[in-house]
């Protein structure tokens, strides 16, 4: 059983439709990133997979329970760092992290040890007693993590949680995620940091208003630029550009400085071909090297050629 | 039960810290308990152009001081009505209108409890304190009246079974009243200076009868009692109802104005 299953989730607010048909399913023990531009609905989707907001219409189950009807179960399995972190500034990190655990229907001596491990995770163990109002940043947001991951959710949904963190803050908190993972549990994790993602995620969702690509980040860069292998020939490497684009696998081919960069139309079969029909010509190779797009230009390629909907309404 | 106990202790912890907004909540009911007995111990027949009221009928067999302390500490027993309206509203306000601004709500509403929960804990953190406090006053008042009246028969004159009784079961229905709208204005509003002052005007209705009073045209009778306990009730009801039906998940999260 997926750990989401989504099945033409809509979600209206009046005439302007936020969300538009979602259909996806993501796996128990999967880090599920979900892209989009601001405003394309991300923060409806997130509120609509925890219950806070009703779909117009389609339906969806959340760690197997019918989102809707079962409410109440879902929210008890699912933990949920929201866009602002949202603690009581006033009191302590620990009267915040005891108030939540007290929702969630933890024993004292469980909120004991879950507040003590998360917290010395998180690097905030000596800060407990300590109001949220005198935290950085970066504090509070490693204590709403804690907050959402305090009843061992099954499904963990991080709003952008690295934001607000310094490199080492942030390092420590994907390593956390990597961890849940581990665990056999599900991150819906969202983010504008696409190096993160790509590091973090096993697919991602690219979505504004609608699901517009859903893929490993690998794939997704294969299907939108290919492999491109760069074969380094030194400051003539321009004299050997037709004798490759000669070549009946080869794709596409230029010259990018020193260099040849070649798309081949099965790269683990013709790269080595491709090798030899210039080594035969007498080339001289000085490099090859396969050049990976970052996880950005994916996904600004496929925002660009997606144009948004915004304003389109219920018919 | 638990959710509710959970949300009513981070409530008290809460408002415990927020030590203004405790300090101007307690000034009226202090000063409301305080006031009348530094005016009587100033008032006295000879003092006070008691006028017209002199002469009526339920004054007869009074000496004019008498009077004049059942005349003071009558006008005074209203004000005790006014407490449960003013305090919840205050808290409430702070409450409700606070989460949101802070954006504490939002957790909170992802987490496993009912939205009746959440408004059934804020009401009592709100009401409980405000009924408490009005009648810890309103017993002050009576010990502290008892003391001064200068006869039996000017306290028992005064403290009538039918305000005892009124303000058992009036104080905690006006509380809730007051609650509930404090609930429906914070719904409209992200400013809780606003939503406080907007509350205060719950208590309009209470000064028509303070002044009622003053001119002698109300007397807390048992029957007055009796019809305006059920109308109380019913009116505490539906704005509780009309709170809940606000006071939704999906409504808070879209529909109350952002800060």
């Amino acid at each position: 059983m997926p750990a989401i299953a989504a099945r033409g989730l809509t979600r209206a607010f009046g005439e302007r439709i936020a969300v538009d048909n979602l259909t996806c399913e993501i796996a128990q023990g999967e880090i599920f990133g979900f892209l989009g531009p601001n405003g394309a609905g991300k923060t409806t989707t997130i509120r609509m997979l925890t219950g806070l907001i009703a779909p117009t219409s389609g339906t969806c189950t959340v760690a197997n329970y019918e989102l809707g009807a079962d409410n109440q179960q879902i929210r008890r399995s699912v933990g949920v760092l929201t866009e602002t972190p949202g603690l009581y500034e006033k009191l302590t990190a620990e009267q915040n992290l005891r108030f939540y655990a007290a929702i969630y229907g933890l024993t004292s001596a469980q909120a004991d040890s879950q507040i003590q491990r998360y917290l010395t995770l998180m690097e905030l163990a000596d800060r407990r007693g300590h109001q949220v109002g005198t935290f950085s940043k970066g504090m509070r947001q490693k204590l709403a993590i804690v907050r959402a991951l305090l009843h061992d959710p099954q499904i963990v949904f991080l709003d952008e949680p690295t934001s607000g963190l310094d490199p080492e803050a942030a390092g420590m908190v994907r390593d956390t995620i990597r961890r849940l993972r581990d665990e056999g549990r599900t991150v819906f994790l969202t983010s504008h940091n696409l190096n993160e993602v790509d590091q973090l995620c096993d697919r991602i969702a690219v979505f504004r208003e609608r699901l517009l690509h859903l893929d490993t980040p690998a794939n997704l860069r294969t299907k939108l630029f290919g492999v491109q292998h760069v074969i380094e020939l030194g400051p003539d490497a321009a004299r050997w550009l037709g004798a490759v684009q000669a070549l009946a696998f080869v794709n596409t081919a230029a010259i990018d400085g020193n260099s040849i960069s070649v798309t081949l139309a099965d790269p683990a079969r013709d790269k080595p071909a491709l090798i030899k029909s210039l080594v035969d010509a007498g080339a001289a190779i000085q490099n090859v090297a396969d050049r990976q797009h970052s996880l950005e230009d994916v996904y600004l390629q496929l925002i660009r050629t997606d144009p948004p909907t915004t304003g389109k309404e219920l018919k | 039960m638990n959710n509710i106990g959970a949300i009513i202790r981070k409530e008290w912890l809460e408002l415990r810290l927020e030590r203004w907004l405790v300090a101007t909540t307690l000034l009226m009911p202090l000063l409301l308990t305080g006031l009348p007995f530094g005016i009587l111990g100033n008032a006295t027949a000879s003092s006070t152009n008691l006028g017209p009221i002199a002469n009526l009928p339920m004054f007869a067999g009074f000496t004019p001081d008498e009077i004049v302390q059942i005349v003071l500490l009558r006008q005074f027993l209203v004000l005790f009505l006014l407490m449960p309206l003013y305090i919840p509203s205050t808290i409430a306000a702070h409450s409700i209108v606070g989460e949101k601004i802070s954006r504490t709500l939002e957790p909170l509403l992802a987490a496993p409890v009912r939205t009746s929960d959440i408004l059934l804990a804020k009401s009592l953190i709100a009401a409980g304190p405000a009924v408490l406090i009005t009648w810890l006053c309103y017993g002050v008042y009576m010990l502290g009246a008892s003391l001064v009246a200068l006869t039996d028969n000017v306290y028992t004159t005064v403290f009538t079974t039918a305000w005892l009784v009124a303000i058992i079961l009036w104080v905690p229905a006006l509380a809730m009243i007051s609650v509930a709208l404090g609930v429906i204005i914070s719904s409209r509003t992200s400013d809780p200076r606003t939503a406080q002052q907007l509350t205060k005007l719950v208590v309009v209705p209470l000064l028509l009868l303070f002044f009622a009073q003053l001119a002698g045209l109300l007397v807390i009778s048992p029957a007055i009692v009796a019809v305006a306990s059920v109308v109380l009730a019913l009116a505490a009801s539906v704005a509780l109802v009309m709170a809940v039906r606000l006071f939704d998940r999906e409504n808070i999260l879209i529909k109350w104005s952002s800060s």
